[in-house]
């Protein structure tokens, strides 16, 4: 007979082995990588810190992490709005209020590169539906580069970014929602609290966790960005679109500099570990 | 104690659970015979290797597994499996320009015993010497096939370019007759003339995505009389040659399809089927697709020339070789003299969407079945272009070389950078990088040759 106190340890068992296959080993040797120099020809020797010096020092990689931090703030703040919004529309009966609600869901249940190659069609310079309404509107005079123009394609990689993932935010917040107490809003509007008020004073604290909970998932999310990146714009034109992961691949992968690529995942673990902390503590306090 | 032993039982089991399920997902592949395993490009490029490998299951009675890869991720898939000695691959496809890297690192398998052993010393004197050199030697030693000879030139459109109405409204505007360009101010002219009447949609199309745009201007910088590296090796990138191709790239920009800043292959060799530019520069496909893709408009209306000034980069190309430590060598020697040689070969090249021209074989050009489904016309201008072409960029580390002067190259062309402020970035980062990898602001002597097409 096993004793139950045991048990709990010999069920964890196998997950723990898979923990330590998948995880923990090729973390533990990522570390190590990133303290390496890796050459093709030459193979492998150890640096120390020297390639997280050398990142410090290295403009590209600093655009790069100027262009993922524009991208994740934009697309978590845009898709917080319209998710809150949402959330907030769909918060009451009305007819076939369900089949509305899945629909919502459908963008966030797809492939991300599913995605990115219908946007890749929707954002054809030439025969792409937007820019076609929005000649047909006159909104604009000319046909738009969406992915090949600088000053369009990074807003193009968060218009999809905020379509793909502003359902998940309504999801939380949806849900946040169904907590707050009816009792509560119906009494406040009988004590004439404008509808404002109520939102600010009222559903808003019963809401923070869940917002919170949002943001971590997302800010989390949004920093590795990848597929989009790779089907839409290769981190073009130029580098304006040239984020983290995009600029880690390119150097693990293409120039084979493996250390140096792994002090890139190092770093943005780091900053996505610092962000995530900072919002748990605030969940804790909440 | 009792639970120490279901504790250590558990452990063992999660392990064989874990390593139990790896030759599940091979046991299938795993039939009597050998089983080789080849590493191929997806799409079109896997046409010649399916049927080869049928040929060579039917003769040998073992077995082929190909894997499919995007081409853009082949270098990393081999390379990482070379790396980690995963010894996944008996064979692998890889562009001509990386064999120098796959070399210096001690990673392929020189094939000139089987060469001999096979009697296949015929087939691969068969081959363009100089071709033969630059995609399958280095160091003295045979390490490849040839699987897809590749090299750009210059296509357009005969019944635009022979039209009198056109013509005449042409040498009214420029003061000379339309005609394939001899410069690239010419094709620049040509391309703003059709970007500005209506005889076409738009003047020009290139491939300026970022990924290998480099080779679009590559051809220019060529025709303006550029070199990789000036004589004592430094980087020579941004020389007059360099600056005046950029220039002429980022002009006939303007005469392309809006979003051309983003075309790859599919948009570039789109623009041309759909019939909506009179003329650019590309690979074979544009004949091959042109002439026998039903869904052509351009067909029995192609003209083939070499680029302005003469001169054309050998973009691309693609080989196979055989790892060092493949686990049958012999096998996948047989399997690819198979399918890039005799029938096979003739087969692919005449087939119309395999992706593949003519394997830099003197003998495909003599074909009498090549000759007839690709025309005696393309067979020529390709072997000229083929004559006059300039490789590519052929050294070790040459895939981070080239993708630093893509990025500037898309800077300029963004706007993000002046021509000369990129070029000189560029160079810059070239130094950088040579410094590095070889400890010299200079290329080093010894693979100084290599830029050059052997005679």
């Amino acid at each position: 007979m096993v004793k139950e106190k045991h048990l709990p340890w010999i069920l964890l068992v196998p997950v723990f082995v898979l923990l330590l296959a998948v995880t923990i080993y090729p973390f533990v040797y990522g570390i190590y990588l990133s303290l390496s120099n890796y050459s093709i020809i030459t193979g492998i020797s150890f640096r120390g810190i020297g390639n997280y010096l050398d990142l410090f020092r290295d403009s590209r990689f600093l655009h790069s992490l100027k262009v993922t931090f524009i991208f994740v703030f934009s697309a978590v703040g845009a898709e917080f709005l319209v998710g809150l919004g949402i959330a907030l529309l769909l918060n009451r009966q009305f007819w076939q209020k369900r089949i509305f609600v899945s629909l919502i869901y459908i963008p966030m249940i797809m492939a991300p590169i599913a995605v990115a190659l219908m946007w890749r069609m929707l954002y054809n310079a030439d025969y792409g539906p937007i820019n076609y309404f929005l000649l047909l509107s006159r909104l604009t005079s000319r046909k738009i580069a969406w992915l090949s123009e600088s000053q369009y394609a990074l807003l193009s990689l968060i218009m999809v970014d905020v379509w793909q993932w502003s359902p998940f935010i309504f999801l939380v917040l949806y849900a946040g929602l169904q907590s707050v107490p009816p009792e509560l809003v119906e009494a406040a509007q009988i004590d004439g609290a404008s509808r404002w008020k109520i939102f600010r004073y009222l559903v808003l604290p019963f809401l923070s966790p869940f917002i919170v909970l949002a943001f971590l998932f997302r800010i989390m999310d949004a920093f590795k960005i990848f597929d989009s990146v790779a089907v839409l714009t290769k981190g073009g034109p130029g580098t304006s679109t040239e984020v983290v992961s995009w600029l880690s691949y390119l150097t693990g992968f293409t120039y084979f500099r493996l250390g140096y690529a792994a002090a890139m995942s190092i770093v943005l673990f780091a900053l996505i570990m610092l962000l995530s902390q900072v919002l748990l503590k605030r969940i804790k306090q909440q | 104690m009792k639970a120490k032993k279901k504790f250590l039982v558990s452990l063992v089991l999660s392990l064989i659970l874990i390593l139990g399920s790896i030759p599940v997902f091979t046991s299938s592949v795993l039939a009597k015979g050998v089983t080789i395993t080849i590493l191929a490009g997806g799409g079109p490029h896997l046409l010649s290797p399916r049927r080869a490998a049928e040929i060579y299951e039917k003769e040998t009675g073992n077995k082929v597994v190909i894997v499919e890869s995007p081409h853009k991720d082949l270098y990393a898939k081999a390379l990482t499996d070379l790396i980690s000695g995963g010894r996944s691959y008996d064979a692998f496809q890889f562009l001509y320009t990386q064999l120098a890297t796959f070399v210096a690192g001690g990673f392929l398998r020189p094939i000139d015993d089987y060469i001999q052993k096979y009697n296949a010393e015929s087939l691969f004197e068969d081959i363009i010497p100089s071709m033969r050199e630059m995609y399958t030697r280095w160091g003295g030693k045979t390490y490849a096939f040839v699987y897809d000879g590749d090299v750009h030139s210059y296509y357009y459109r005969k019944d635009l370019f022979n039209d009198p109405e056109i013509k005449a409204e042409f040498k009214k505007r420029f003061g000379y007759e339309l005609r394939p360009p001899a410069t690239w101010e010419e094709y620049r002219d040509i391309s703003k003339f059709f970007y500005e009447t209506d005889y076409v949609k738009y003047g020009d199309s290139e491939l300026a995505q970022r990924g290998r745009m480099y080779l679009w201007w590559a051809n220019r910088f060529f025709g303006y009389g550029g070199e990789w590296f000036d004589e004592e090796g430094r980087p020579a990138i941004n020389s007059e040659a360099g600056i005046n191709a950029l220039n002429n790239f980022k002009e006939c920009i303007k005469y392309c399809p809006p979003g051309v800043l983003n075309f790859e292959f599919s948009e570039h060799q789109e623009a041309w089927l759909t019939g909506s530019i009179p003329h650019f520069v590309q690979w074979g496909d544009a004949w091959l697709d042109g002439q026998l893709s039903p869904a052509s408009k351009v067909k029995d209306k192609i003209g083939i020339k070499l680029p302005p000034n003469d001169v054309v980069c050998l973009a691309t190309g693609w080989a196979y070789a055989i790892p060092k430590d493949a686990k049958h060598p012999e096998e996948a020697f047989q399997f690819l003299k198979i399918m890039t040689f005799g029938e096979n070969s003739v087969w692919a090249v005449t087939q119309p969407g395999s992706g593949v021209q003519p394997y830099l074989r003197k003998t495909h050009f003599e074909n009498s079945k090549v000759i007839e489904a690709l025309g005696k016309e393309f067979l020529e201008g390709y072997m000229q272009c083929i004559a006059k072409g300039k490789t590519d960029l052929r050294i070790p580390y040459a895939a981070e070389f080239v993708d630093n002067l893509d990025m500037y190259l898309s800077k300029a062309l963004a706007g993000e950078m002046g021509t000369k402020e990129a070029l000189d970035a560029a160079a810059k980062k070239w130094v950088e990088l040579l410094e590095r990898y070889f400890g010299s602001s200079t290329l080093p002597v010894k693979f100084r040759p290599m830029l050059r097409v052997p005679e």
